[in-house]
């Protein structure tokens, strides 16, 4: 069963289309980053799943169910909002029995000096003050318990929010761009404990960034949304190895794809200064190509064995250790950057340290194809595949 | 030139220090501590303002209080005066600034209605609402009587006149009240509201308790006090409405103040009453200041 299905959503704010028939399925205990640039809908999406927002059309289903009318607290969901929204007068413990209460504690329960006297909210309690002690020693905040937020370091208000998120066993967990206000070391760190979490909770979570390394590194399944469409739903290496559209290979991977104008002939494609003839299939609406930095490589001034040598006016090199990050321009297309990772362990490092002159080579087969309007030219890569394996 | 003649030695900045801040120091004896060392030094005497001269009676005026009936009565319509007030003037506008603040559409236009009252002279406006007020031709006596209710003698009758006063100091409040909460609302985060609705506090008695009240306490403590010291402060309305009556039933704390001072040239009495009032807004204004320091250091 889905955990989380969305039908046809849209949503706009005056003029403004900010979501535009929208429709996705994440599968229960399923962990799904919900990628764009800042407006692309995404922040919009998720508080549209958690009930914060109603969208103006489509269905919302949560385990099977439309929840489309229900209220954020009867879709048994939890948020962690990017700048935690925790309250600020309230006690660590506090904050993260707030979802418990608000479940178990009658209305009049619940009010001030009443909840003092009530022997219900009495008999309730220490469960609740039980289980948001096990919840922070889950997350290691226990020795936190007894102070105000005002107090906590950004990472320690991460974890507590993340504690009041927990605490109420959800059945969806929402995350708006959690990490952004921690510093790069946190990052990582929380990044892993996120992904340990969702593994040992197996609760499904939606996890919404602008970040492609957070989006690639914890998720099952990346959505990438653009203007408020979905560009492409698909595994982190699907994304990367295989994208429907320009916009997607830009958008995933860093350093970014190398994209290049050709020209395509009757039989042959141009790139630069190369011709390679020969293209068996049709290639007619091509009009640009896609190549991941690492999957051209530097060759000698002699060698022939790639289907293109071009050669390469280095601007700039950047030096990481296990790498060496090229900029620069290759033969014929000087108004496009190419960058070109040359990697230290396949020898690639010598060919640089010592040839004055460089010269990159790559075959078609690590090329990807897209026409005028940046969609993808599958079946031509797919007709080249055909056509090496009958060779 | 060298660089020494640029600093100028220190005695130099002293006096110009001194220099500039004379004329404020000066003004602020003036007009505030002289005074009320005037008032301090007569409170011990018997001086008033129609006989020259006079001579220092110890604590007699404060001792007279005691036994003052007027002291006594004037004491019990301030205390039930602003039992009626404090309530009311704290109440309404956090009632209306909640229900303002979720309005977009006419927002500016309530804010300003409310607030005019406190633009405008409340002696001017104490004379209109003597007119409305009128038990015989008052247009609110007018309204209940075609509502079908009977006529209220508002200014007249000594158990509803503090009620009256009340209601009119309520009025010319409201609107200075509303803007400190509005204020105080709006720096509350939205998305707290939104947390508080995915925890399940959705209810707007949740709402209120879980988020809204407890992160208006700064702007609840500050409207109180300042509430507080208002309500002792009643003078104008009952000297333009009831001067005092009727039968002493809405004389108040400051007006019996006045009424000794230049009406019956008790002025060193006068002067007590004064200092013992000042007295008591200072013991307000610094335990004001002790919760707000409170606050500050818990949050």
């Amino acid at each position: 069963m889905a955990g989380l299905e969305l039908r046809n959503i849209r949503k706009s704010f005056g003029s403004t289309d900010v979501l535009k028939g929208l429709s996705l399925e994440i599968a229960d205990g399923e962990f799904l980053s919900l990628v764009g640039e800042s407006g692309c809908g995404k922040s919009t999406l998720l508080r549209i799943i958690s009930g914060l927002e109603a969208p103006d059309s489509g269905e919302v289903l949560i385990a099977g169910e439309v929840v489309n009318t229900a209220s954020p607290k009867d879709r048994n969901i939890s948020m962690v909002f990017q700048d935690y929204a925790l309250y600020p007068h309230m006690s660590v413990a506090q904050n993260i029995a707030m979802p418990l209460i608000m479940a178990r504690l009658p209305l009049h329960a619940r009010l001030p000096l009443v909840n003092l006297v009530s022997p219900r909210a009495r008999s309730i309690k220490p469960v609740i003050a039980s289980e948001v002690e096990a919840v922070a020693r889950q997350l290691r905040i226990e020795h936190l318990l007894n102070r105000r937020p005002a107090e906590l370091s950004g990472g320690q208000r991460q974890r507590v929010a993340l504690g009041r998120a927990l605490v109420r066993h959800p059945k969806l967990f929402l995350m708006d761009e959690p990490l952004s206000n921690l510093d790069a070391k946190l990052r990582v760190e929380v990044r892993k404990e996120i992904t340990e979490l969702h593994q040992s909770t197996g609760y499904t979570f939606v996890y919404v960034t602008h970040d492609q390394t957070e989006a690639m590194t914890m998720s099952h399944r990346v959505a990438l949304l653009q203007k408020g469409e979905l560009l492409q739903l698909a595994t982190p290496s699907t994304l990367y190895a295989d994208p429907n559209s320009v916009s997607v290979a830009r958008f995933i991977g860093s350093p970014e794809i190398n994209i290049l104008p050709v020209s395509v002939g009757a039989e042959d494609l141009r790139v630069g200064t190369v011709v390679h003839p020969g293209l068996a299939f049709n290639l007619s609406s091509c009009v640009q190509i896609g190549l991941r930095p690492e999957a051209a490589r530097l060759v000698g001034s002699q060698d022939v064995s790639t289907d293109f040598k071009l050669a390469y006016n280095r601007h700039l090199s950047e030096d990481l250790g296990h790498e060496v990050l090229l900029h620069g321009t290759l033969a014929g297309v000087q108004d496009t950057p190419f960058r070109l990772r040359v990697s230290q362990a396949i020898g690639q490092r010598a060919v640089l340290d010592t040839q004055e002159e460089l010269f990159v080579g790559f075959d078609c087969s690590d090329l990807l194809y897209f026409d005028a309007q940046g969609e993808r030219l599958r079946d031509a890569r797919f007709s080249m595949a055909m056509r090496e394996a009958a060779q | 030139m060298n660089g020494d003649s640029l600093v100028r030695p220190e005695w130099s900045r002293v006096r110009l220090a001194y220099f500039l801040s004379a004329p404020a120091s000066f003004l602020i004896l003036l007009i505030y501590v002289l005074p009320i060392l005037a008032v301090f030094m007569i409170s011990f005497t018997d001086y008033s303002l129609v006989y020259d001269g006079f001579s220092f009676v110890g604590l007699d005026n404060y001792k007279q209080m005691f036994t003052d009936r007027h002291f006594l009565t004037a004491l019990q319509n301030t205390l039930i005066y602003a039992a009626i007030f404090i309530p009311g003037a704290f109440v309404l506008p956090l009632v209306l600034a909640i229900a303002i603040q979720r309005r977009r559409r006419f927002r500016s236009i309530l804010e300003v209605l409310y607030f005019m009252p406190v633009t405008s002279t409340l002696t001017a406006m104490t004379l209109v609402w003597r007119a409305l007020l009128d038990s015989n031709q008052g247009a609110i006596n007018n309204l209940l009587v075609g509502l079908g209710f009977g006529k209220v003698n508002w200014l007249g009758d000594g158990d509803v006149v503090l009620i009256s006063i009340a209601m009119v100091s309520v009025w010319g409040v409201i609107g200075f009240n509303m803007v400190l909460f509005l204020a105080g609302l709006t720096a509350i985060p939205k998305n707290l509201y939104e947390a508080a609705s995915i925890d399940g506090a959705d209810h707007p008695l949740d709402r209120f308790f879980q988020v809204t009240w407890p992160l208006l306490a700064p702007t609840a403590l500050f409207v109180s006090v300042n509430t507080l010291v208002t309500a002792f402060k009643l003078f104008d309305t009952v000297a333009v409405l009831t001067r005092g009556g009727p039968d002493r039933a809405s004389e108040v704390y400051l007006y019996l103040a006045y009424l000794e001072g230049f009406e019956n040239f008790n002025m060193a009495y006068a002067c007590a009453l004064s200092l013992v009032f000042l007295t008591v807004l200072f013991l307000v204004a610094w335990l004001q200041t002790r919760l707000g320091d409170r606050r500050r250091t818990h949050a």
